[in-house]
């Protein structure tokens, strides 16, 4: 079973080193949508099942705080949960996000490892390893 | 402010960082003019009450070997050299992340600006690195220089925005 994963970054940078993450940490990856800020990310949101996603807070247009605000409001979208990774962690940012509905947190920079624990935390509670 | 970070302390947040996802080796060197070459200047904003300005140095060819080792690539790759600007944005805006929480506490939250990417003369450079309230310069193990520098800044101009 693969997982259908949408990473929202306005670098490519870090896009890439989600994705690479992913790969390295043995996570079944496939398809990896790509969106540059939360407007595209909800356009890949609508048209495709999406399993999780790894959102930055900081982009253009649309910030990842707005689009995990848009999601808890939209019914289907609700229970897709978001993973912010960005190099902001202060205590009361980490909190605003969780209530807003985001799901985890990852700080940049990180290691596979780290992106691995956070996958399996989300999408297997309780549960130590995956598949992958 | 809540606090200023030292030399030493920026010191080793940047090298810790370069090391950690770059790969790169630093050590902390004596402040002195930039000699020569091409530069390539990241800056960030934070901004919680006052508004600061990081910034984050480093000679143009250094950049697209730290995005190669950020993006396991080769260093002479196309792709390297293309994503070399967002990757020396993407340390700043790592670097600003964790010196956001040192300067104004883990209660609050700090705004973080998008990094902006450019090239700098070394006069223009120099000029800036002095007026800082915060500043460290830093060696690779290849002899290439590093600076960084945090600077306050007025609320509605941080320069270059």
């Amino acid at each position: 079973m693969s997982y259908r994963v949408l990473i929202v970054d306005d670098s490519s940078v870090v896009r890439h080193m989600v994705r690479r993450a992913l790969t390295i940490s043995g996570i079944e990856a496939d398809p990896v949508f790509e969106a540059g800020n939360g407007r595209e990310a909800l356009a890949v949101l609508h048209g495709n099942w999406i399993d999780i996603v790894f959102a930055d807070i900081n982009m253009p247009l649309m910030s990842g705080a707005e689009l995990v605000e848009v999601m808890a409001r939209e019914g289907m979208l609700s229970a897709t949960p978001v993973v912010i990774v960005s190099s902001e962690h202060s205590e009361k940012r980490v909190q605003e996000l969780k209530q807003l509905g985001a799901r985890a947190f990852l700080v940049k920079p990180f290691r596979p490892e780290a992106i691995r624990q956070v996958f399996c935390e989300v999408l297997h509670p309780g549960k130590e390893t995956h598949h992958g | 402010m809540v606090s200023k970070p030292t030399r030493e302390r920026l010191g080793a947040l940047v090298s810790g960082l370069l090391e950690s996802a770059a790969f790169v080796f630093t050590e902390i060197v004596e402040d002195k003019p930039w000699a020569s070459g091409d530069i390539l200047g990241a800056r960030v904003t934070l901004e919680h009450g006052e508004r600061a300005e990081l910034s984050l140095c480093l000679p143009s060819d250094l950049a697209p070997e730290l995005a190669a080792n950020l993006l396991a690539l080769e260093s002479d790759s196309e792709e390297a050299r293309s994503s070399a600007g967002d990757a020396v944005g993407e340390l700043a805006n790592m670097l600003a992340g964790t010196l956001a929480v040192e300067v104004f506490g883990r209660d609050v939250v700090c705004k973080i600006g998008v990094p902006r990417v450019a090239p700098e003369a070394a006069a223009d450079h120099d000029h800036h690195f002095g007026l800082a309230v915060c500043h460290v310069a830093l060696q690779t193990d290849n002899g290439q220089r590093v600076d960084a520098a945090l600077a306050v800044v007025p609320a509605e101009t941080g320069r270059g925005s």
